[in-house]
Formats: structure tokens, sequence, C-alpha cells
């Protein structure tokens, strides 16, 4: 096939006029390897703040990201069809990551208590009545320890209600089968306790949260005081079933 | 458009050697005179590629919807090994550069070249994927299995389907080196080898992010987080 | 200038090789190997109805059983099987493949193209969609599980190891060959679209058929992907035991949702956009005018198609999203309702004061409008998430999507057939009978769901095999049950007039509706290379300018021009049963553990690459 062929179809190549890239893909090798040699390096300076290391690393990539697809992948010089038909998928992914992301993670509402109020996700009370939060904060448990001790023994071992409510409201610190969670909720299976083993005491910590934990004050935010009574006899049942693979002791042993 | 010039247009590019219905191998450009003046299969791999934007956003987003949800099993923060992971990083964006290399070559009508770069790249991802293969193993009998936690679960089917891409695109870079070889392809459908270097390149810019977002960032957590 | 003028009636009808009819009747050899679009669209075209009877007949069975309360026809898991697989089957095997029958035959003839950019990969999606059908279909067949019965969405954790049965692995894995062919299709539509256009048509002179064919696969491609994510990893947790969706290990069964739904909802707009597209060829032949508005509607196509993406938690209102992701969503949802408004508006700008005439499938095209009207209002109430709370999970919400799927889309694809039935066989479609279908649809149509608005407003929820009289449900639901046999009887006549025509209609001609696009250009049935002169375009009514208009030629003289047609070829078949093989390696080492068969899948594997081997260096 000779030149005429391609100048008749631009779609072949022309052979003959065409200059080698060689250098600048050496180039480009060598600054995408050094990127990344920066971006691993980074993890190792402690003087960095780790705050600075989300964005640093995503520019870093963003960066490598567009080289590859720019230089090596010829986007830069290239047709504008290639660019349409790439890049508005690419920024559609992108958008669908970041919108499932805020709906659903815990990091992402870090991020967007930080830089922006508007996504937080407050429950109905906190939002409409936060006077009635004010009004329950520091209040007591409306029963006397031995009339929760009467309710449980009165239950007779049905504690499907409370079992309901803490598999779908505890579980995520606790672990569905109470076991507990490294970094999070303590075992409520075993014997020990770190705020005290009455049913008094779980309806407490239900009700005013235990400070400077993750254990925040659960009623009248995100359950009711029924349900807070059916959760605390439930938790009271589990004591000394020791489910598999649970956390270690912390807190006192209770009798 | 006047209606004298497109006829010339039109009769000009109409006219095709292969009358007598005898074609050379390979051809895959059935209409020589493409309207957008660009080969069908490089449009084609871009818009693949768009579409497999689309399925690694979902992966990846899937992943992050469990991010640090799960119940039991090893963390990340336990089991990552970011100078193993750093080595098959740099392994898969020289493979780039190979592969950049292989489309010059074939642009330049050297198809010997050409065929030396192909197995190049492709021996870079074979190493990869053996890399892959032996991180999968180790975290393995650290106790992370599919079945382990959701962590384990989203990790190893984002990384899993990436480096099944990776293999799919050896197999490629393998035929492609084999067509090469025997003449099926040569200078003027240089365009071929672009297109499955595109293809190659893209599987790279997704281990971009997957390392940045999955591995590196495992080790720059923000300390301010209550949750924690 | 030494050009020769060609017009229309100079186009003889072809030698008989080059002849397609002759294609239509010819041997199996052909028809498994061909990468002709015509034959290829008459495949996905005869497919999608027979599964639009199937469909149908699954929907006649669940409705005896609806007809009277307490009624005992058939079991709880009996129904909610005729359900999903009528839903799934409407959706992805009758709807999807005659709208890919539809751009199989128009896209080349209407871009003035000889065949699609990848004929081979043609027949590829075409058998691939045929295996996954088959695939789906065979859940039937499957012993003491049966059709999957957990609806057409599959939301997990319902669909997930613990509560579904086999039923479900066939979806899955027939979902999945699905979306491959789709893809591949999408892909190969996009390429003809863009690069294969004859010289002179610009994007602009482009038919609003293939724009909103062209908007489609654009959205096929980007929205598949999200699903078939969904799907797999479904699969993994049936199959290998994966958390996803375990709830009790910390997954979420949003997740699920939100896979499904992104893909979801732009299907939805692939299902009724290329309907537009047919309604907006036909309103202008059969009321003698250009389209009213032409650039408005295909930029509200394209609009349509991007804030698609946008909207799909709309089907996630009730699911506890929180407030600010229900009004995002709610938002994008009533703006998308704008540009559909801007097409209804030109449509009936088009109708204004023009001369209407009123064959078949005029008469379609122009019940779409207040069909899909109506089903458009209701939706429009289901995008504010307080109404949703009440119509969410009731039949107001199956009013809704019955009347712009059956109103809107079945009907503009009915339009369609009528349409393009004389292009395709050479025959017109014996009008009477096309009256009488079109008719007795309408009506059947109607009396079925136009009480479900109400049902719903009475509080019947959707997916209840059956219900107490003293609900009070039991007259729409009557109603619904002879809608449905009057709709089933029209559906038949149809058939029968497609098949009758077929043998003794009246012959067609090139051009029997004197209409104005290219494919009127060539003969009934098509020249084999579809034009035998490369036609070159100067407005976007190439063919209505020619006739009317002096002077205008729009066919390259060189009668000697030669032209290279694609090669019949096995591979697309075969390279298609290698990638079913992997499928039913999976599937049957699911429902056998432990037996190696896995290795099917192996064996599948290697063939794929094989076959794809020998395709490439194929002569082409």
């Amino acid at each position: 096939m000779s030149h005429g062929d391609a100048a008749k179809n631009p779609a072949l190549h022309d052979v003959a006029s065409y200059h080698p890239h060689g250098k600048s893909y050496l180039r480009t090798g060598v600054i995408l390897t050094l990127i990344t040699a920066v971006e691993i390096g980074i993890l190792y300076v402690p003087q960095v703040p780790a705050d600075l290391l989300p964005p640093i690393m995503i520019v870093l990539a963003v960066v490598k990201f567009a080289m590859v697809v720019g230089l090596f992948m010829h986007l830069a010089e290239d047709r504008n069809v290639f660019r349409i038909v790439f890049i508005a998928p690419l920024f559609l992914a992108l958008a669908t990551i970041i919108v499932l992301g805020m709906m659903v993670n815990r990091h992402w509402d870090h991020y967007a208590k930080t830089y922006a109020r508007v996504f937080t996700q407050k429950s109905s009370i906190e939002r409409l009545h936060p006077e009635k939060l004010a009004a329950a904060a520091g209040a007591k448990p409306k029963l006397k320890a031995e009339e929760y001790d009467k309710l449980f023994a009165d239950a007779k071992g049905d504690f499907s209600k409370g079992e309901a409510i803490f598999k779908s409201r505890c579980s995520a610190c606790h672990r569905a089968d109470g076991g507990g969670m490294p970094g999070l909720g303590p075992n409520m299976t075993d014997d020990c306790y770190k705020h005290g083993g009455k049913i008094y005491d779980f309806v407490n910590v239900l009700m005013n949260g235990v400070p400077a934990t993750a254990m925040v004050s659960m009623v009248p935010a995100q359950i009711t005081d029924q349900e807070a009574t059916d959760v605390a006899l439930y938790v009271k049942s589990l004591k000394g079933k020791n489910v598999a693979d649970g956390k270690e002791c912390e807190g006192e042993k209770a009798p | 458009m006047s209606a004298e010039a497109a006829l010339d247009h039109g009769h000009a590019e109409g006219h095709d050697d292969h009358a007598d219905g005898h074609d050379d191998h390979g051809h895959g450009d059935l209409v020589e005179n493409n309207y957008m003046k660009v080969p069908n299969i490089k449009l084609a791999i871009w818009t693949f590629l768009g579409s497999e934007c689309m399925f690694f956003g979902s992966l990846i987003a899937t992943y992050f919807f469990y991010h640090e949800k799960s119940i039991t099993g090893p963390l990340p923060q336990e089991i990552f090994s970011i100078e193993i992971t750093s080595i098959s990083t740099f392994i898969l964006l020289m493979s780039s550069w190979t592969m950049a290399m292989a489309v010059d070559a074939i642009k330049q009508g050297k198809t010997g070249r050409t065929v030396n770069f192909l197995l190049a790249t492709a021996v870079c991802g074979t190493v990869f994927v053996s890399f892959q293969v032996y991180e999968f193993w180790h975290f393995y009998h650290m106790g992370l299995a599919l079945q382990t936690s959701l962590f384990g679960s989203t990790f190893y089917t984002m990384t899993g389907f990436h480096g099944a891409h990776v293999s799919v695109g050896v197999i490629w870079l393998l035929i492609m080196a084999i067509m090469v070889k025997k003449g099926y392809i040569t200078g003027e459908k240089a365009y071929s080898i672009e297109s499955g270097g595109l293809y190659w390149h893209f599987v790279d810019i997704v281990w971009i992010i997957i390392f940045t977002f999955v591995y590196l960032l495992e080790f720059a957590k923000p300390l301010s987080d209550a949750v924690k | 200038m030494s050009a020769k003028l060609h017009t229309i009636e100079d186009i003889e009808s072809p030698p008989p090789d080059m002849h397609f009819e002759r294609g239509l009747k010819s041997g199996i050899t052909d028809w498994l190997t061909t990468p002709d679009h015509k034959k290829i669209a008459v495949l996905y075209s005869l497919s999608g109805f027979i599964y639009l009877l199937v469909g149908g007949l699954e929907a006649i069975l669940f409705r005896i059983q609806l007809a009277v309360p307490d009624n005992n026809f058939m079991g709880g898991d009996t129904f909610n099987g005729m359900v999903t697989m009528h839903a799934t089957t409407m959706v992805f095997l009758a709807i999807m493949p005659m709208t890919a029958g539809l751009a199989n035959m128009l896209i080349p003839l209407m871009i003035g193209a000889r065949d699609v950019a990848f004929p081979r990969l043609n027949a590829w999606s075409y058998w691939t969609f045929l295996f996954g059908s088959l695939v789906l279909n065979f859940s039937f067949l499957h012993p003491g599980a049966g059709a999957p019965s957990a609806g057409w969405f599959g939301y997990a954790p319902l669909t997930g190891p613990e509560f579904a049965h086999a039923g479900v692995d066939y979806w899955w894995a027939g979902l999945a060959l699905l979306s491959a062919s789709s893809l591949a299709a999408s892909i190969n539509f996009i390429v003809t679209i863009l690069n294969l256009r004859a010289p002179g048509m610009t994007l602009f002179r482009m038919p609003v058929m293939i724009w909103m064919l062209l908007v489609i696969q654009f959205l096929l491609a980007l929205a598949f992907p999200p699903v078939t994510v969904g799907l797999i990893l479904l699969g993994f947790d049936r199959m290998f035991g994966t958390l996803f969706y375990q709830v009790s290990m910390g997954g979420d069964p949003h997740l699920w949702q939100h896979l499904f739904w992104v893909f979801g909802h732009p299907e939805v707009y692939v299902l009724i956009l290329p309907a537009m597209g047919v309604v907006s060829e036909i309103l202008p032949v059969f009321a003698r005018r250009p389209l009213f508005g032409q650039i408005a509607i295909i930029f509200s196509g394209i609009f349509i198609g991007f804030v698609g993406f946008g909207v799909w938690a709309h089907h996630m209102f009730t699911s506890g999203m929180g407030p600010v992701a229900d009004a995002a969503f709610a938002a994008t949802t009533a703006i998308i309702a704008i540009p559909t408004g801007v097409k209804i508006f030109n449509w009936l700008g088009t109708l204004w004061n023009s001369k209407l005439s009123f064959p078949t499938p005029m008469l379609f095209a122009l019940s779409f409008i207040p069909m899909f009207t109506i089903g458009g209002l209701s939706g429009l109430m289901h995008a504010s998430p307080p109404l949703d709370l009440q119509q969410h999970d009731s039949y107001f919400v199956v009013a809704h999507f019955h009347y712009v799927l059956v109103g809107g889309a079945l009907q503009g694809l009915f339009a369609g057939f009528y349409y393009w039935f004389p292009k395709v066989t050479g025959k017109m479609l014996n009008d009477t009978l096309g009256k009488i279908h079109f008719w007795l649809f309408l009506i059947g149509f109607n009396v079925t769901f136009f009480p479900q608005h109400i049902l719903g407003n009475n509080g019947m929820p959707r997916r209840i095999y059956t219900y107490p009289a003293d609900a009070m449900w039991g007259f729409e639901n009557m109603l619904g049950t002879a809608g449905a046999l009057i709709m089933g009887s029209a559906t038949l006549i149809f058939a029968y007039n497609m098949f009758v025509s077929f043998k003794k209609g009246e012959e067609a001609g090139n051009d029997p509706w004197d209409a104005c696009t290219l494919e009127w250009l060539t003969t009934s049935p098509p020249h084999v290379a579809n034009f035998e002169f490369t036609p070159i375009v100067l407005s976007e009514r190439p063919v209505w300018d020619h006739k009317y208009t002096d002077g205008h030629e729009i066919v390259a003289p060189d009668k000697s021009e030669s032209f290279h047609m694609p090669s019949y070829s096995w591979k697309p078949l075969i390279v298609s049963s290698c990638v079913l093989t992997i499928v039913l390696g999976l599937l049957l080492n699911t429902f056998i553990p432990g037996s190696y068969l896995w290795g099917l899948s192996v064996v599948g594997g290697v063939g794929t690459v094989l076959g794809v081997y020998a395709w490439v260096t194929e002569p082409v």
C-alpha cells in the first residue's frame, strides 16, 4: 500500500510521515515513576499532617491519571469525538461514586461536617424538637432497680422485642450477637461491665450515654423509653453467654 | 457542501480495490470512507472504555460503601503491605510505557520492534498478576477470605476483577503479537495496536485509582474521627 | 459535471442474488451465519414478538388468579414466579429486542450505510441475547424451584442464598448474558451512527429516530455496568458466600437498590425513547408536514438521556435514605418532566392545522400521545416523596408504568412495525385487520389499567397473590382480567396479520407512504447491500427533497462503484456458545456443589479465546 492510500483514506495510518515519540514517552514514564515514589514516600514522613494526606494523594493520582490518558492514550492531541465518549462517562462514574458515598459512608460524614454542614443526617427529634432533648438530658431511669429486676423475672425468658431492637440499632457497635467490636462497643455477653451490671444501669446508659465515647444518648433521640427498657432486659439476658470470639473483659466483673 | 463537491468526494472514496472480492487478512474496516475519519475499532474501544468507567466505578463505589463497616476480620491496615504493592504498581506503570513504545514502533512500520515491546508488556502484565495472586494467597493465610467480612468480599472482588481484566489484556497482547509477527497487521493498520493499547492503559489507570484510594489512603487517616 | 441523475423510479428490483427477500426464505445455515443487519433485525424482532406473547400469557395467567377474591387458581410462589417472569420477559426479552430489531433494520438504512460497523459482533449480540433468554426461561424446568419469584428488580437479600431458590440463579445468569449482548450492540451502533453516515449527513440532518437510537445506545453502554456489578455481587453471594447483601455481617440492602436503579431508571428511557422516535417519524408523514421543532425534540432527547442518570433514587423514596437525598432526587425527577413536555407540544404542533390521514401506523402514533401523557402525569405524582409514600408499592404505580410502557412504548413499537413492515417484506400489512388490532388493543388496555389507578388509591398493594372479598377490590380486578384477555386477542390478530400479509399482502413498492427519509430510497425489501449507489445527503429530508424539489441529485452516479459486503461466518455463533458455556459451568457448579463442573467454565473460556482469535484473523 502506498502513501496515496493513506491520503485517500485518513483512517489508515501514514507510516512515512510519522515522527517517533520515543523520547517523550520515556520522559512521561520517568515522571510517572517519580510521582509514584513521592506518593509512597510521603506516608513515611511524619511531619505531614494526616488531614492533608488525602487531598495530596488525590491530586497526585489525578495527575498520573491525566498523564496516562493524555499522553500515553493521546487524548491530549486526538479527536474531540474520543474525548466526548470517554470523559463524559468518566465524570458520570465519578458523580455516581460520590453521590453513593455521600449517602452512606461515615468518613464522608466527617468531611461533610468539616467542609460543608449541609449533608448531616440528624434524627427528626434533633432537628424539630431540640428542647425535648435538652429536657431529657440528665434524667434518671423511671423505675427503681428492683422494679426492673421484677420485669426481668416476669418476662419468663421472652426478650424478643429487646432482641429485635438490639439487632437493628446496637449491632453495628456491639455486634449482632453482642460480642463487641474492636475499637467500638464492649462485649455484652460476658460478666464484665464498665458502667454497672444492673438493668437500671443499662437504662441509665441508654438515656444519658457515656461521655467522651461513641455511646451517645439513645433516648429520646433514637428509641423510646419503653424500647430502652426492652433492650435493657435483653442485654441482661445476655450475661454469661460468652459468645465465641467476643472481646475480652472490660470493666469490673459482676457476680 | 455543494452537490458537485459531494459527488467528487463520493466518487474518489467509493472506489474500492477489492472488486475481485478477495481480501487481505484481518481487514477490520469495511467502509473506507468513515464519516468522522477515524478507524471504527478505535472509536469502539474508547466507547467501551467509557462503559468500563461505570463498571469499575460501581465496584469501587461498593468498596467505599462498605469501607470500615466490617464486623470482623483483619483490618486493611493490618494486612496491606505497601512495600510489595508498590513494586507491582511500578511494574504495571512500566508496562504502560512498553505499550506506548509498541504503538510507536508499529507506527514507524517496525514490526519486529513492535512484537518485542508487545511481549515485554505481556510479561509485565503477567508479573503484576503473579504479585496479585501472591498477595491474595498471603491475605488468605492471614485470615482474610472472601466470606470473612465485608472488607474481604469487596476487596477481593474489586481487585480480582481488575486482575481478570489484566489477564484478558495479556491474552489480547499475545494475540496482537502473533498477528503482527504473521503479517496480519502492518504499519497502515497501526490503529489496531493503538486500540489494544488504549485498553491496556485503561487497566493501568484503574489500578492508579485503586492503589491510591484503597491502599495508600488506608494509611492516611485523618486523626479527629471520633468514631475510630 | 458528468453526473447521471438517478430517480427513485430508476432503481429497479436488483437481480435475484442481491435481493433481500431471497434471504428471508433462505436456508438455516444462512440465518445462523449471517452478518447482514437486516436478517439480524428480523431475528431480533421475531424473537421479541414471540416473547411478547409469552410475557402476555404469563400476565393472563396471573390475572386469572387475581380476577376474583380469595382465588386458588395458583399458589403464592407460582404467582410470584409469573409476575417476575412477566416483567422480566416484557422488559428484557420483548421490548428491548423489538427495539433492537428496529435499530438493526433502520440505522444503516436511514443513515445511508451498507451495514453496521461490526457485522459479526452484531450477530454475536443476537445469539448471546437468545442464549440469555433461554437460560432465563429454563428456570421453569428446574426441579423443586421453578421460575425466579423475587420480582424483576430482584431486591437483595430476598434474592440472596438464604431466601431464594435456584430460579434466581437462572435470573442473574441470564441477565448477565443479556447485559453483555446489549453492551456489544450499543458500541456497535454508536460507531455505526457516528462513522458510517452517508456523505453530507451531518448530525443534525439525521432523522429523529436515529437520534433517539443514538441516545439510548449511550444509556445502555453506561447504565448496564452498575447492574452487571450488582448481579455479579449477588451471584457471588449465592455461589461463594460473599457478604455483599448479608445484613447480619453488616451488608446493606440499599447497595442492591442503588446499583439496580442506577441502571433501572435509564433503562426505562431506553424503552421509551425509540418509541418517541417512531412517533416523530410517523406523524410528519401522515400530517403531510415537517416535524415541528425538530431541533427541540432532538435536544430534549439528549437532555432526558443525561438527566436520566440523576433521578434513580426516586424508586427508593420509601427506603429510608433521609430527607436530603429525597429532596434532591425529587427535584431532578420533576425537572426531567420538562423535556418530555417539550416533545409532546412539538408533536401537537406538527398535527395542528395539518392534513391528517389515518392508516394504522398513524393511529398507534396518535394514541401514543394521550396514553403516554396519562402515564407521565401519574409519574409526576410519584416524583413527590410525600405522595409517593402513599403510592409506592400500590397498584397506582402499576397503572403508571403500564400506561407509559404499554400505552407508550408498546404502541410506539406497533406503530413502527406497521410503518416499516412494507419496507422489510415488500408487502403492506392489511389495514382493516390493523384497525381492529388498534381499537381492540386500546380498549383492552384502558379497561385493564385505568381502574388500577383507583385500586391503588383504595389501598391495594402490589405483589399480592390474592385479596379478601371485603377489601372491595374485586370489580376493578375483574376488569383487569377482562382487559388482559382483550389485549391478548388483539395481539393475536396482529400476529395473524403479519403472517397472512407476508404471504399474500398487497405489493408495497419502494415508497408506499410517500415519506422523507433515506430508507424509502431503496427497494422493498432492500437490496442486500441496502443501496445500489451511495446516497449523498443535502438536507434532513433527502428523499422528500429529491422527489419534490428541483435538481437534487442524491445518488452517486458511478454505477461501477463496487463495495465489499461482509462475509458469512460461524464465529459469532461459536464464540457466543462458548460464553454461554462459561455461564452454564457456573450455574451447574452452584446446583451441584463439589462436582468440579466449574471446569465447564474453563473449557468455555478457552473456547472463547480460541474463537476470538479465529474471528479476528478470518478474512472478512
